[in-house]
């Protein structure tokens, strides 16, 4: 089997990562043919993407570099990704707390770097059963403010794909999911919900349902590559998909 | 004497006492305004300047610094296998390069600024023993790419895409917990 489908994880840990993980991942994908899809760049955007506007607009709101890192404890604890905190603490280091030069180089990743490497290695035409809104999303910087919109509610509801694919396209495989254990009861009462018509698989439900949405789209011919195997075993096993 | 004679008049005290200054704030920003001053002078005074040997033209701080950086990677190779001397010359580039950096406007040459910053990081991040010779001819390249006035979008991811199909990634490797 050469067909590899990549996880937001892996996608973020191609190159957000320590150089023997970047090495290891790029080894694997050595000869194969890696796809990846547009539900998962909308979650790769909401993620990385935003969490870099928001350390941008934080250090250029402070007069100096350090009140930024005692307002990042503060303000991002739960928020900024372990991945952006660590860029963080490496453009500290390296820019020698000058401010500019760390606010230059996040704009880097904001504007162009961040999707270009999402888009390094793999495919350049993604999978896009979900149409998710997320993955147009496009950050814009006005009065020295970086906003990026990936915003998805229950309303008004995202003119997005994602229930003509659960409810439609795979509604067999989504009954199979009723049946996942304790361990993943959010997943799977969200799932029963959107099945008997409770509820819509936007906004939040949408990403409780990550996971299994990224299982859902990956072609039965790939292996999925992902470093969060927990959460992805179940899903996997009950949809006869396989894991790398 | 005669920088004091540039500093600019306020009549009485009275601006400083508007502004929230008292004798001492007033002495601080007279003292912060001559050393600026006397900063910009001493830099005037030791600007070198680079001239053409053929017409006698004064060179764009912008080449020398690349003619500057031309010559380290020259040096690099012929003293490759002198580690301590390859250690040095790393370090040079990487000042020089940021210098060529600052000799871009970040607006209006975008991404010719960009390119300089990814550069450098890469240099950044290169440990001088592990370096190979085909990197050398990668950073070679990359800075003969940088002779060019503009650099547009296309270029610069490409410069990009060499970098990281080069082992020189600028993006600092990150210990993360998955």
């Amino acid at each position: 089997m050469d067909i590899i489908f990549l996880d937001t994880t892996i996608q973020a840990d191609k190159f957000l990562s320590d150089k023997e993980k970047k090495e290891n991942i790029r080894r694997i994908l050595n000869g194969k043919r890696a796809i990846s899809s547009t539900y998962i760049l909308g979650e790769f955007k909401s993620t990385f993407l935003k969490d870099a506007t928001a350390l941008y607009n934080l250090i250029n709101d402070c007069e100096e570099v350090g009140d930024a890192v005692i307002r990042f404890e503060r303000y991002y604890k739960s928020r900024i990704v372990s991945r952006m905190a660590k860029l963080f603490g490496n453009l500290l280091k390296e820019c020698a707390n000058d401010k500019q030069e760390i606010l230059d180089r996040l704009e880097i990743y904001i504007e162009d770097m961040l999707v270009k490497r999402f888009f390094h290695s793999i495919d350049k035409v993604l999978i896009d059963n979900t149409k998710c809104i997320r993955s147009y999303a496009k950050p814009m910087k006005k009065d020295n403010v970086w906003t990026i919109d990936v915003s998805c509610r229950q309303n008004p509801q995202p003119k997005c794909n994602i229930c003509s694919f659960l409810l439609k396209d795979k509604k067999v495989d989504l009954k199979k999911l009723t049946n996942l254990s304790d361990e993943q009861v959010k997943v799977r009462s969200v799932i029963k919900e959107i099945i008997k018509g409770d509820s819509l698989p936007y906004g939040n439900n949408c990403r409780t349902l990550g996971d299994t949405i990224i299982v859902l789209e990956a072609p039965d011919d790939s292996l999925i590559f992902t470093t969060n195997k927990k959460d992805f075993t179940p899903l996997c096993k009950i949809l006869n998909k396989n894991l790398l | 004497m005669k920088l004091v004679k540039k500093i600019p008049y306020i009549g009485t005290d009275y601006a400083f006492e508007s502004a929230g200054l008292d004798k001492l704030g007033k002495l601080d920003y007279i003292e912060k305004l001559l050393t600026k001053q006397v900063e910009e002078k001493l830099k005037q005074r030791n600007k070198v300047e680079y001239v053409n040997k053929e017409n006698a033209e004064i060179l764009p701080q912008r080449e020398v610094l690349l003619h500057k950086a031309n010559t380290l990677l020259d040096r690099l190779r012929n003293e490759f296998d002198d580690l301590l001397n390859r250690l040095e010359i790393i370090s040079l580039l990487k000042i020089v390069i940021h210098q060529i950096k600052s000799c871009a406007d970040k607006n209006t040459e975008k991404y010719y600024y960009r390119a300089c910053i990814i550069i450098h990081d890469s240099i950044l991040h290169i440990k001088s023993e592990e370096l190979t010779i085909k990197q050398v001819d990668t950073l070679q390249y990359l800075i003969n790419k940088l002779k060019q006035k503009t650099i547009d979008k296309e270029e610069y991811y490409d410069i990009d895409t060499i970098l990281v199909e080069n082992n020189l990634d600028w993006v600092p490797a990150l210990e993360v917990d998955n």
